[in-house]
């Protein structure tokens, strides 16, 4: 097993996309901050993907409120995945960066290396943060429970009318 | 003298300003050299961030912005950091063990493919920098002398941007001789360190990934359980036991009687 294992990741470590990806990730940092904010959003993509699918498939949930549950399921998701890239995208932006670099960073502007490894680095750091942190944990439960209060209610409401 | 007084220099990195403005400034050179201290980000960082958020922010935003009664608001709240512990303890072993697993197979050269041109085994490029080193510090005592502590920090820390730094500086310094060979395996190190570094994290994603199902399983098997451990029943009010009641004053009387 572990013979094959190695097979595979020789192959994927060799093979083109991963040459060019890892290329791209050193020289550019903001495709490096742009990769990780894509795992952090594909990870909660896929974790609420199996958990819609987990719930239709449960046979102990009523089929009356299953789709219910599966459809706030689903709407969290994209509700994280939409937060998240808008965020990063925001964050990452090249003026909104250069303009707080130039106010935070003003004291290394004798030393232009130094400078911009500063930036670099508060670039991925903000970026992460307002996207992993801020977005999907302080706004998106912020905008999920009115959204869910209004599905509840609709749901009650259709229940009654029946 | 006494401007110089005023303005105590200790290091092109470290400047103390004196005054409320210097301290403003002294915190804003302070963060620029951490931020710059930054090396790379990877997969633990985002491992780290997810379990901060979930652990602290997501039970603090439950607690201050849900209506619901405070019962609920605590369970819904607790439930967060139980999931960020649960997540953390699986996702922590499958970063760091599959870390060590990659980078021992990249070391015994079972990553190398010849056609593909790109190296992952820092080990040997690390030992081919040391040895360009010892070969140009024979002829030149300064590098050698310069290059000494640098070398020990690189073979019991690892390589990190900082060394890189200094071995540049040292470089620059007293290997003028040796500029280029030493250059070019310097940047042979660091371009093989940070191949190793990406592939590493992306490996361990797509493991991530992989093993999402068994995490969530995993999250709803365990998760009631510990909820039961951190959340007590509440006990049954035992009534107090009364000295003195009206049944005991008939009974009382009653005794007396019958005597």
């Amino acid at each position: 097993m572990i013979k094959t294992a190695e097979k595979k990741l020789s192959t994927f470590a060799n093979s083109h996309i991963v040459k060019k990806h890892i290329d791209k990730c050193i020289k550019s940092p903001q495709f490096l901050t742009n990769t990780l904010l894509a795992t952090s959003i594909s990870k909660d993509v896929f974790a609420y993907t199996l958990r819609v699918n987990n719930t239709l498939k449960n046979k102990e949930i009523p089929e009356d409120k299953k789709s219910f549950v599966a459809t706030m399921d689903a709407v969290t998701g994209v509700i994280t995945a939409l937060v998240q890239v808008s965020a990063g995208l925001l964050l990452s932006n090249k003026k909104l960066q250069e303009g707080i670099c130039n106010r935070l960073f003003s004291e290394l502007k004798d030393n232009p290396k130094k400078f911009k490894q500063a930036s670099s680095g508060f670039r991925a750091v903000s970026t992460l943060v307002g996207a992993t942190l801020l977005a999907k944990r302080i706004i998106v439960p912020l905008i999920s429970s009115p959204i869910a209060g209004y599905f509840e209610n609709k749901h009650k409401q259709k229940s009654n009318s029946k | 003298m006494l401007k110089a007084k005023a303005m105590k220099i200790n290091s092109t990195n470290n400047i103390n300003y004196k005054g409320y403005s210097g301290i403003i400034k002294n915190i804003k050179r302070a963060a620029g050299n951490k931020f710059a201290q930054i090396d790379q980000i990877g997969e633990g960082v985002n491992i780290a961030l997810d379990f901060a958020g979930k652990a602290v922010l997501v039970p603090a935003t439950i607690m201050v912005a849900s209506k619901e009664d405070k019962g609920k608001k605590e369970y819904s709240a607790l439930k967060n950091p139980v999931a960020a512990t649960i997540q953390l303890m699986m996702e922590v072993p499958i970063l760091m063990l599959g870390s060590k697993f990659i980078e021992n197979l990249a070391n015994k050269n079972k990553l190398y493919k010849p056609k593909s041109g790109i190296s992952y085994n820092e080990k040997a490029a690390k030992d081919f920098f040391v040895k360009t080193l010892n070969e140009a510090g024979q002829s030149n005592s300064s590098l050698k002398e310069a290059c000494i502590e640098l070398v020990e920090k690189l073979n019991k820390k690892g390589y990190s941007r900082n060394l890189k730094e200094d071995f540049e500086q040292a470089i620059q310094t007293h290997g003028a001789d040796f500029k280029k060979p030493l250059k070019e395996a310097l940047s042979n190190l660091d371009t093989t360190h940070k191949n190793l570094y990406h592939l590493q994290n992306r490996t361990c994603f797509i493991a991530a990934i992989i093993l999402t199902p068994i995490l969530c399983k995993a999250e709803d098997y365990f998760f009631p359980k510990v909820m039961n451990l951190i959340i007590k029943k509440p006990e049954k009010k035992q009534q107090p036991k009364k000295f003195f009641s009206l049944n005991h004053f008939k009974a009382h009387i009653a005794k007396g009687r019958t005597k």
